[in-house]
């Protein structure tokens, strides 16, 4: 580490810097909570909006019939269904607030634990994928800017522009016709693979060689969107005078890119990192699809598919709060890396 | 003309877009990926227009005697686990795909220039309370709340036309603020304001003809955008119901097959990655011409 000029007087700002600091964590946290309750009432309230109700969606049209007013109307009013909507929103935040998602119609069973279950079975692929993206995302993209306009520089670009242009399902299928019809190496589908009661780490280290191929396939189309905003910020970075001057002070190539650009380069690149852990998560949606995976996202894909109200609700609640908290972890850690970002 | 802001109308209105795009054209500010994207773009809504025209076969015709077979002949894409032609399913499926595509994107361009305008004009509260609305709406991730609209509305191509409209509103509303926020404070408007002219004729008449390159070259971009949302939202079977040919709906009924044949998967697929290549290409081309750095300054002097 250099020796920063202004270290010295931190003793004297260190207390006012950490009251800044904890007072912009405070506030960035409070906004958050209100986001996430105003998107969980947006949730609620559009899903009501559905037509038929839980009683419809429980007993189905010819047992609606035969079971007569009255039963139903009792029904109804033991789900609360017979308060108005605001009402219904309390019960059910209350409820979330207290660990309870609900009971599921189609499953039979309370949601809370299927979804935690399902959620952990995503992160086997979601939490590799944010890993590549952000090892490979950033390499590929100092490389770029590093042999800008080489030969080395297009070919990264073009293969990454046309990632972008790919839907992710032609990337799985591919993966699952090369290494799957062709090379039997993975499972076409993977919902075959037994996952319950194995921990996270157990089934990783055992299923690591046939889980990287669905997480590539996560992967991929944020590691072209870090890759890209990397070597456009590297490359505006190792333009400026400061890196000229340690080039000519003979500093080692190494060490300007890696220690003075990268530095600065790598702070646009934590917005698209942090955006992109977001569409990662929503992007098991698909991927699980393509590989027959049971997560989170085939989870939510069955609920919409039959309008099973509380898993609707739980499981776009659980991918909407991860989206929301990636963003505050790069907001906190942008003004962390940057100190030029007065907290506001 | 009597006054300053009545030139700026008539110089800039959405005929002076296509003259500046021809006048590109014709200073050969054509690069390649104009030419390309726009061959491939134009193509593909060619092949649209005249789908029932073009196929070899009738896109939903079963021939029982020819299931799942590799390409031929006769069925040169191969055929479905049903028998039915793939090629053919694959062009009529251009129609359904870009047409949902276009429609969405013209959607989202329509709510977001109306948001966007409104908002950076009225500035203060307005402007406050509308990007604040907009800033929520941007925290869902896009797939998830148009499965979100379509889970309530029920999956069929107006439902999926809808939720991608709305899911890509604030997107463009958020880039048409900003070019907008530019225009705002400059004299022409001001010299609207002060005879007297109606918010809706300031925003429509002056603001919007300053606004038309930002906003042809946001739809380009989210036109792609909108292809590859249309795909995925077929491929989970949200997109039109089974037996209409969309191409993200048979990449996804056909996947169980390709033990036998992966033609079904990849034709559409790669059908897809086409259309999206040229409507990028097309839209870094105009991009080029409409927003080149020349132009753009010129714009801000205005």
């Amino acid at each position: 580490m250099e020796t920063n000029p202004a270290g010295a007087e931190m003793g004297k700002f260190g207390r006012c810097f950490m009251d800044d600091f904890m007072r912009f964590i405070i506030k960035r946290l409070g906004i958050t909570a209100v986001l996430l309750v105003i998107i969980s009432m947006i949730i609620f309230w559009i899903c009501q909006l559905m037509p038929g109700d839980a009683v419809d969606m429980m007993l189905g049209g010819i047992a609606l019939q035969s079971l007569g007013e009255t039963t139903v109307e009792d029904l109804r009013k033991e789900l609360g269904l017979n308060l108005p909507v605001y009402q219904q929103y309390f019960k059910w935040a209350s409820g979330v607030i207290h660990g309870d998602l609900g009971t599921s119609y189609i499953m039979k069973a309370p949601i809370a634990p299927l979804v935690i279950s399902r959620l952990k079975t995503s992160l086997l692929l979601a939490v590799p994928a944010s890993l590549m993206m952000i090892v490979c995302g950033l390499a590929l993209g100092i490389i770029s800017a590093v042999k800008e306009k080489t030969w080395i520089d297009n070919s990264i670009s073009f293969v990454s522009l046309s990632m972008l242009s790919v839907p992710a399902f032609l990337t799985g299928s591919l993966f699952i016709y090369i290494f799957s019809v062709k090379l039997n190496w993975i499972p076409p589908a993977f919902n075959a693979i037994n996952m319950e009661g194995i921990g996270f780490f157990q089934m990783m280290g055992s299923y690591f060689g046939i889980l990287i191929f669905p997480s590539l396939t996560l992967g991929f189309e944020s590691i072209a969107y870090v890759n890209r905003q990397t070597r456009a910020s590297m490359i505006e970075e190792l333009k400026t005078n400061y890196v000229r001057t340690a080039v000519l002070k003979g500093v080692p190539p190494r060490s300007v890119v890696m220690r003075h650009a990268l530095r600065n380069g790598l702070l646009p690149a934590i917005t698209v990192i942090a955006f992109n852990v977001g569409q990662i998560i929503a992007g098991t949606v698909i991927i699980e699809a393509v590989f027959s995976y049971p997560g989170i996202g085939a989870l939510m894909v069955d609920a919409i598919k039959f309008r099973d109200v509380p898993l609707i609700l739980a499981t776009m609640l659980i991918i909407s709060a991860s989206y929301v908290f990636a963003n505050l972890f790069a907001d906190i850690l942008y003004t962390q890396l940057n100190p030029r970002i007065k907290y506001a | 003309m009597k006054y300053g802001g009545k030139s700026v109308v008539k110089n800039n209105s959405a005929q002076t877009v296509i003259k500046k795009i021809i006048s590109g054209l014709l200073k050969k500010n054509i690069t390649p990926n104009l030419i390309i994207g726009g061959i491939l773009l134009f193509g593909f809504v060619f092949i649209g227009i005249f789908a029932p025209h073009v196929t070899p076969h009738d896109a939903d015709e079963m021939h029982y005697e020819h299931l799942k077979e590799t390409p031929s002949t006769t069925f040169l894409l191969g055929t479905d686990r049903y028998g039915r032609d793939i090629l053919s399913r694959v062009i009529v499926g251009t129609r359904t795909t870009l047409l949902m595509a276009l429609t969405s994107t013209l959607l989202a361009l329509f709510l977001g220039v109306i948001v966007g305008t409104t908002s950076s004009f009225y500035g203060g509260v307005v402007d406050i309370v509308l990007m604040r609305i907009n800033d929520i709406f941007m925290s869902f991730p896009t797939l998830i709340f148009a499965m979100l609209v379509i889970g309530v509305l029920g999956p069929s191509m107006t439902n999926g036309i809808i939720a991608i409209g709305i899911i890509y509103a604030p997107r463009v509303t958020r880039v048409v603020r900003a070019q907008a926020l530019n225009i705002v404070h400059l004299e022409y408007i001001d010299a609207a304001k002060v005879r007297g002219e109606f918010s809706l004729y300031i925003i429509f008449r002056e603001m919007l003809p300053n606004l038309w390159p930002t906003i042809i070259v946001e739809g380009s971009i989210r036109l792609g955008y909108a292809i590859l949302l249309t795909a995925s939202l077929g491929y989970i079977g949200l997109g039109p119901p089974p037996p209409t040919p969309d191409w993200g709906l048979m990449a996804y009924s056909e996947r169980g097959y390709m033990f036998e044949t992966p033609w079904p998967v990849f034709a559409p697929c790669i059908a897809i990655v086409i259309a999206v290549i040229g409507v990028n290409l097309f839209g870094e081309g105009l991009k080029d011409i409409l927003l080149a750095k020349g132009s753009r300054t010129k714009e801000a002097k205005v």
